[in-house]
């Protein structure tokens, strides 16, 4: 299943990088790539180190969060025309960041334990942001064709991914590694490979348009 | 026993998890879908309005020049052509030559006519020639004393927000000449970078705009049809001050 989720990772990545090198358009959505290809580099740093033996990777996932959601946050606040939208990605990139520092400096979080907290605090965010960039495209007149809209295609699928990610950090919290943690690992993978389905969708719409 | 129970749980989970994705995504799709199809059909609706109004607006314009052609075949012609005739009855060689003058006139306006009913100079006629047209005829006619300045690079307008323009000053024209008792007319047109401005103000009685409303005097009317060319129309008018048009077109 983890092979899988990384081939489509892999593959999406790489679609939006050739198209990002091809199209001079695919300029305004630059901090998607970089979160693509972020998440890639993760994966394979990951997976690196757990073949050298090393056992945990926590460290790497959590900066991974930080970073993600930043990205993210960013590749909204460009391409959104709303004010409304606009504001809410300011408010919540600061309230991200801040609350992150202060939880790790007085909480005195350890990076080797994973924080599924700053993953359910920028998820939240995000299905917020993301609501309100759905509702952006429902009221302008991207609407008439927002089937080869990619940021419709994007939206969707980090919304099924976040709105899906939410209840399973809550779990993670409460559960001890075993079979059963492997076994809800694999929902996440599910929801990993629905996020980039629909990414690689928007992208396959979106060049049949321009063609 | 623990191991089953984990497993019922991440089922369940997996089973609202996957619920919740396919209700989500069927919404979504026919909240997008739905919304999608009334913009669709409200794009339609206006372009049938915006249709029906330019063929209103041209038989409109069609009548006013009908209008305009009787009252100069009656008013002008008529008269020229009826003192030709008394001029005739008592000729002599001397007034030959006053007589063939006349007539001469006569012929002219009969050809500048002729131009004006002709469907396709209506039908392409562009705004700045139309106006100049208009405005000279005033002057011929003396109804007023007319006068057009063009100030800035001609643009090019598109031919059927032409016609709605022009339509729009020719009411306020036909308004100035029947009720204002204004002694003249003055248009500017003002071609901008991307507008155009057209000024049209008279220094007839004027009126009290919110005392007599806007209905009466078919300004409701001017801002639809100016809304419906992306432009916009506003008037002024006080007593014994005057009263102007302006529109401003946005190309």
């Amino acid at each position: 299943m983890y092979y899988l989720c990384f081939l489509f990772i892999s593959l999406s990545s790489i679609l939006y990088l050739y198209r990002y090198i091809k199209d001079s358009t695919f300029k305004k959505i630059r901090f998607f790539i970089l979160y693509l290809i972020f998440t890639v580099l993760v994966e394979l740093v990951v997976s690196f180190a757990l073949n050298k033996g090393v056992d945990n990777t926590n460290y790497i996932y959590n900066i991974y969060s930080l970073i993600e959601f930043n990205l993210l946050f960013m590749f909204y606040y460009e391409v959104s025309n709303d004010k409304i939208t606009k504001r809410t990605i300011i408010g919540s990139i600061t309230l991200f960041n801040v609350t992150c520092f202060t939880w790790y400096l007085f909480h005195n979080f350890s990076f080797s334990h994973f924080n599924s907290f700053v993953i359910v605090l920028g998820a939240f965010l995000m299905a917020i942001i993301l609501f309100l960039s759905l509702r952006e495209i429902l009221l302008s007149d991207k609407i008439v064709n927002y089937k080869t809209d990619i940021i419709f295609w994007i939206t969707t699928g980090l919304l099924l991914y976040y709105l899906g990610s939410i209840p399973l950090m809550g779990i993670y919290s409460f559960m001890e590694k075993g079979v059963a943690f492997f076994q809800i690992h694999n929902i996440q993978f599910v929801v990993t490979i629905l996020l980039h389905s629909c990414v690689i969708i928007g992208l396959l719409w979106s060049w049949k348009k321009v063609e | 026993m623990e191991l089953e129970e984990s497993r019922i749980i991440i089922v369940v989970i997996t089973t609202i998890l996957t619920i919740l994705g396919v209700v989500f995504l069927v919404v979504l799709f026919t909240v997008f879908q739905n919304r999608k199809n009334k913009l669709l059909l409200e794009r339609a609706e206006n372009k049938k309005r915006y249709e029906r109004e330019i063929a209103e607006t041209q038989i409109e314009i069609r009548e006013e020049t009908l209008r305009n052609i009787s009252w100069e075949l009656h008013d002008n012609i008529g008269q020229l052509l009826t003192l030709a005739r008394i001029q005739l009855q008592h000729a002599s060689p001397e007034s030959m030559g006053e007589i063939s003058e006349i007539i001469a006139k006569s012929l002219t306006e009969v050809r500048a006519l002729s131009k004006i009913i002709n469907p396709d100079f209506i039908n392409n006629v562009k705004l700045k020639k139309a106006l100049e047209l208009e405005i000279a005829r005033f002057n011929r006619l003396n109804y007023i004393e007319a006068s057009l300045e063009v100030i800035g690079r001609e643009l090019e307008i598109n031919q059927k927000h032409g016609i709605i323009i022009f339509r729009i000053l020719q009411e306020f024209f036909s308004n100035t000449i029947k009720h204002s008792k204004a002694t003249k007319l003055e248009v500017f047109l003002n071609y901008k970078d991307d507008s155009v401005e057209i000024k049209a103000q008279d220094n007839g009685v004027g009126f009290d705009v919110v005392r007599i409303g806007l209905k009466g005097i078919g300004l409701q009317n001017i801002k639809a049809r100016a809304k419906l060319i992306n432009a916009e129309a506003k008037f002024k008018s006080e007593p014994q001050k005057g009263t102007s048009l302006i529109i401003n077109y946005y190309i």
